[in-house]
């Protein structure tokens, strides 16, 4: 989406034309959805939030500054929405913890998540990606995946860009770390080309 | 001759090739279907807002107006009088 078109779809979306709405949610909607799925890790905790980030665009969309960026405004919200969901669990957590036999043990059975990733090249990256601390995947999420600007995902993360490019760096070397434990990189081939 | 590609690159190639996961079409209708429900009601109520501000600003403005320059007449009136002994 270039800039002037989202600029006029700002300044409709001010004015609370649906069919701007529908525009964006044209652009953003597949996009939000993946990148909170592989936040959440979980398909239903995605579409909840998904549908709370866009009722809060219908909310807000008088307020929106006219120069805004959608993409990193939906990301943050996004991203915000995800972080106090995160919160009120580790609190639910904190009081399921003391009834660990109510819940059946053992290793986790692949999540459908996984169940998706069609190549096995996918799945590894998938899985090794899932395993990564929440602030290192969304980086990545942000930036590889999405094609945000390391600039806007320091905006969406509430971060300087300095902090955004640490952490991306980290993020790589970690997740680059995790696919050779697996053999992923090894075992594809991926870590040289031979032309 | 063997060519090293750096792994963040591959990392990123692998990353956005990524199959999407593509959300719940039944469900995405719904949310859209309210969300447009929400921006008709907001539209709805700001239109009701905008023709209450048009009223005021058409009506109750002159109305307020002209009962201060009636009242003016009125004390210019009663004053008048007042002067040439006749009230």
């Amino acid at each position: 989406m270039d800039r002037e078109r989202e600029l006029q779809l700002v300044g409709r979306l001010r004015a609370d034309d649906p069919a701007a709405f529908d525009a964006v949610y044209d652009a953003f909607n597949a996009r939000l959805h993946n990148f909170l799925a592989r936040l959440s890790g979980s398909r239903d905790v995605a579409e909840d939030l998904l549908e709370e980030t866009w009722l809060r665009l219908v909310t807000h969309g008088r307020r929106l500054d006219p120069e805004t960026r959608l993409a990193p405004w939906l990301f943050a919200v996004a991203r915000n929405l995800h972080t106090s969901y995160r919160r009120s669990r580790s609190v639910e957590d904190e009081h399921t913890a003391s009834l660990p036999s109510l819940w059946p043990s053992g290793s986790p059975a692949p999540t459908p998540l996984e169940a998706v990733e069609s190549s096995e090249a996918q799945r590894r990256i998938a899985v090794a990606l899932a395993s990564l601390p929440v602030r290192y995947r969304e980086a990545l999420l942000l930036v590889a995946v999405e094609g945000l600007r390391p600039g806007e995902a320091a905006d969406v993360c509430g971060i300087t860009s300095e902090a955004m490019r640490q952490r991306l760096c980290r993020a790589r070397a970690l997740l680059a770390q995790r696919l050779a434990d697996d053999e992923g990189l090894q075992l594809l081939g991926l870590n040289e080309v031979t032309p | 001759m063997r060519i090293v590609t750096p792994v963040a690159d591959l990392q990123d190639h692998l990353l956005r090739d990524l199959q999407p996961l593509a959300p719940d079409p039944a469900r995405s209708t719904r949310v859209r279907a309210r969300c447009r429900a929400q921006l008709a009601r907001s539209r709805r109520r700001s239109g009701q807002n905008e023709a209450v501000a048009g009223l005021v600003r058409r009506l109750l403005a002159p109305a307020v107006v002209l009962a201060g320059c009636a009242l003016y007449v009125a004390s210019l009136v009663s004053s008048v009088l007042r002067v040439r002994h006749l009230f």
